[in-house]
């Protein structure tokens, strides 16, 4: 294989062993490749204007007279509600489960601090000694057999605390892209996950099972402060990352608190 | 669940490629975040079936999910926020009043990008003036621990190269490399072939590469 043709596959996201083996010996090509990366992996980070009409067209469907009129509900699937949804989210979880038994294997101490013992997943492990992964899918299971709001709001508050847990033992072992991809994914469990799993919650128990959560995300936001200001430059950023994730969580369940009567 | 399968596949093989010495922290991550993705995916549709049900609020968490990913999408392609934000809206809206003909379980992403490249397009059909053209101010680049990766001239130059490439191309490009479909789901977004979005993809990084390869860190 030549240069021109690593490449060209690489542009097409075709590497397989052949480019991989024409990478390993070829400097120049590895440059090439580190710059196609350095592109694509600041594409998402272009900066665009904000768009404030999102906030309104949200608040106009939760809270505004009806000017959007809803359509019709759909017909009843072949699958009940409760059925198609169990099945949905316990396919989701078996599926979990099978990619973690197979690859369990590899479930070593890369999510875990330093020093610390792999423990197979599927174990009796006690809290401390499970790996990231492994405490994962048991939230996962919980969230596919829970019904009500309340467990769903717990548990999620659940899986935001050890993504943003592990994040601090890795500050110094992991690369700020492993990092990063922690960060991401506090986001997305706090901002797609809890947030919106809240509104869900009937009134009466908002307070009670918000509280708890909305310490916690004061606790995170101040420990990701510091963590930022600590960690080493080119790992601040998904310490900042966690931070603004918590503060925002933090303010809409505020939001959320004040509008309930 | 899809976009970030295919996500993180391709971070594990870009580290793989690049010769990144720990095979267990990509099978680990990949474990990690496929869980996540799940658990999020599987949230996603309960909230598309509640919203389906007639829920607003479910709707409304869809919206949460996707406007930003929606505008950051339309505003490459038209470089008008207000333009933008009209079709996102507009779409959103379309999907709302489509969503019984959605069919739980198929791609719900694709779906509605789908419907926002089909009000696009409506638009530039209806509209004599095409406001595509990259303007000579582009959004500030705010200073930050980004440019300890990249330098701020590489971003803004990228910021233009980007903006300048055929719309068409441009499209593609984003979809695969910000939203991270497959090529199946791009066709399908933009009403082509698998063939013809690996072609646009290709095209796009193949210029992508010519313009910025000055601005570049070569280092390994």
């Amino acid at each position: 294989m030549n240069c021109s043709q690593c490449q060209r596959l690489l542009l097409e996201d075709q590497a397989g062993p052949e480019v991989e083996a024409h990478l390993a010996e070829c400097m120049a090509c590895r440059q090439w490749h580190k710059m196609l990366l350095q592109i694509e992996s600041h594409v998402p980070l272009l900066p665009v204007p904000p768009s404030p009409r999102k906030l309104q067209l949200q608040e106009e469907l939760i809270h505004g007279p009806e000017t959007i009129p809803f359509p019709t509900p759909a017909p009843p699937s072949r699958l009940s509600r409760n059925r198609w949804r169990k099945l949905a989210i316990g396919t989701s979880g078996l599926a979990a489960a099978g990619v973690l038994i197979a690859c369990g294997i590899f479930l070593g101490n890369m999510l875990s601090p330093p020093g610390k013992k792999t423990e197979p997943v599927v174990k009796n492990a006690s809290e401390s000694d499970k790996t990231l992964a492994g405490k994962l899918l048991e939230l996962d299971m919980k969230l596919a057999q829970s019904d009500s709001p309340r467990e769903r709001v717990e548990t999620l508050a659940k899986l935001a605390k050890n993504l943003e847990g592990e994040s601090r033992s890795l500050a110094q072992v992991a690369g700020p892209k492993d990092l990063q991809t922690l960060a991401k994914l506090y986001t997305k469990v706090v901002e797609e996950g809890l947030v919106q799993r809240a509104r869900k919650l009937p009134a009466a128990q908002r307070r009670q099972v918000l509280d708890p959560i909305l310490g916690q995300l004061m606790l995170a936001k101040t420990e990701a402060e510091q963590m930022a200001q600590k960690a080493p430059p080119e790992s601040a950023v998904p310490f900042q990352t966690i931070a603004a994730a918590s503060r925002n969580g933090d303010l809409q369940l505020r939001k959320l608190m004040e509008q309930t009567p | 669940m899809l976009a970030l399968r295919a996500n993180k596949g391709k971070m594990a093989k870009a580290n793989k490629i690049s010769g990144a010495p720990t095979p267990c922290r990509d099978w680990c991550f990949i474990l990690v975040y496929t869980t996540v993705g799940l658990v999020l995916k599987a949230d996603e549709q309960v909230l598309i079936e509640s919203a389906q049900q007639g829920e607003r609020e479910a709707f409304a968490g869809l919206v949460t999910h996707y406007w930003d990913r929606l505008y950051r999408w339309l505003y490459h392609l038209t470089h008008d926020q207000h333009l933008a934000e009209d079709l996102v809206q507009e779409s959103f809206l379309k999907a709302f009043r489509a969503l019984a003909s959605f069919q739980a379980g198929t791609n719900f992403q694709a779906w509605l990008f789908r419907i926002a490249h089909n009000a696009l397009a409506n638009q530039r059909r209806g509209s004599r003036k095409v406001r595509e053209p990259f303007p000579d101010q582009v959004p500030s680049v705010g200073a930050g621990p980004l440019e300890q990766v990249m330098s701020r001239e590489a971003l803004q130059q990228l910021t233009r190269a980007v903006g300048r490439l055929p719309s068409d191309f441009r499209g593609a490009f984003l979809l695969r490399v910000e939203e991270q479909l497959s090529f199946r789901e791009i066709a399908e977004v933009l009403n082509i072939t698998e063939e013809t979005a690996r072609w646009r993809v290709f095209k796009a990084r193949q210029k992508l590469m010519e313009v910025m390869e000055p601005f570049l860190d070569k280092e390994l």
